[in-house]
């Protein structure tokens, strides 16, 4: 009787575990297949004789839904972020700033987002 | 010349054999599953290897030689505790993290995977009570 309950509980637990570990299984397969799934670029552009504009993307090519999408980027103590509630395939996420041109080099970006409304992941690219 | 009941013995050869397979699933086993999902999970220090065959083995004897007594109810629900302890432990606290250099670029990722922690610990919890059910139904 004790060994039935055990094995059926235990059951019960493997079922919720696939169901709660799919999204970040899937996530992390994708992510290891192709790095780029989640890629950042910076495009800069002239803003005036000492300042740059420099707009980072933060792309997302994967099927697991993100939730709660918080991009920050900092540089040389200038700070700038967006938010957005959820991120699909295909999305992508701007963060534009005006620098000193001499600190541009230096950015920081830090991404917070929710994987598949379960797991909480924080990506930072940095020098 | 002191004679061991041949009973005693056996439930000694039953609690190593039960120990041991306490320590693969738990030690490597669970990782094992871990590693293959994808998780960075580091592999078990082995000073933390040989303290858990050692606790898994001594526990499960205790258990099996006091079976049928309150005792054994505590040592199997304290060998099932290590073994969340050891699980909590590989998984960091639920909290992972890697490095990896993509182009001369530092990228880092921290992962929290406390969601699966939880799970593990009801499970174990579970069980437990399931025991002490078994054992006010004796």
């Amino acid at each position: 009787m004790k060994v039935v309950a055990f094995t059926a509980i235990t059951l019960v637990f493997i079922g919720l575990g696939v169901l709660l570990v799919s999204p970040m299984v899937q996530f992390i397969y994708e992510f290891t297949r192709n790095p780029a799934l989640l890629s950042t670029s910076i495009s800069p552009s002239y803003y005036n004789t000492t300042h740059v504009q420099l707009t980072f993307k933060l792309s997302y090519g994967g099927s697991v839904e993100l939730s709660n999408v918080d991009a920050e980027v900092t540089i040389g103590g200038v700070r700038a972020s967006n938010y957005a509630s959820k991120m699909l395939k295909g999305d992508a996420l701007n963060v534009t700033m005006i620098v000193p041109a001499e600190v541009a080099l230096e950015a920081k970006l830090r991404a917070h987002f929710i994987i598949g409304d379960v797991y909480p992941l924080i990506f930072e690219v940095g020098r | 010349m002191l004679k061991v009941p041949r009973s005693l013995i056996l439930r000694v050869v039953q609690g190593i054999i039960y120990g041991g397979i306490f320590y693969i699933v738990y030690v490597m086993l669970f990782p094992i599953l871990f590693r293959g999902l994808g998780l960075p999970v580091e592999y078990v220090s082995t000073d933390l290897v040989l303290s858990a065959l050692a606790l898994f083995v001594g526990l499960s004897i205790i258990t099996s030689i006091s079976r049928g007594t309150a005792y054994s109810f505590v040592f199997n629900a304290l060998k099932k505790l290590l073994g969340l302890l050891i699980l909590v432990e590989v998984l960091n606290g639920g909290l992972l993290s890697t490095s990896i250099i993509q182009e001369g670029v530092r990228i880092h990722v921290s992962l929290d995977v406390s969601p699966i922690v939880y799970l593990l610990a009801a499970w174990t919890l579970t069980s437990i009570v399931l025991d002490a059910f078994d054992m006010v139904k004796r």
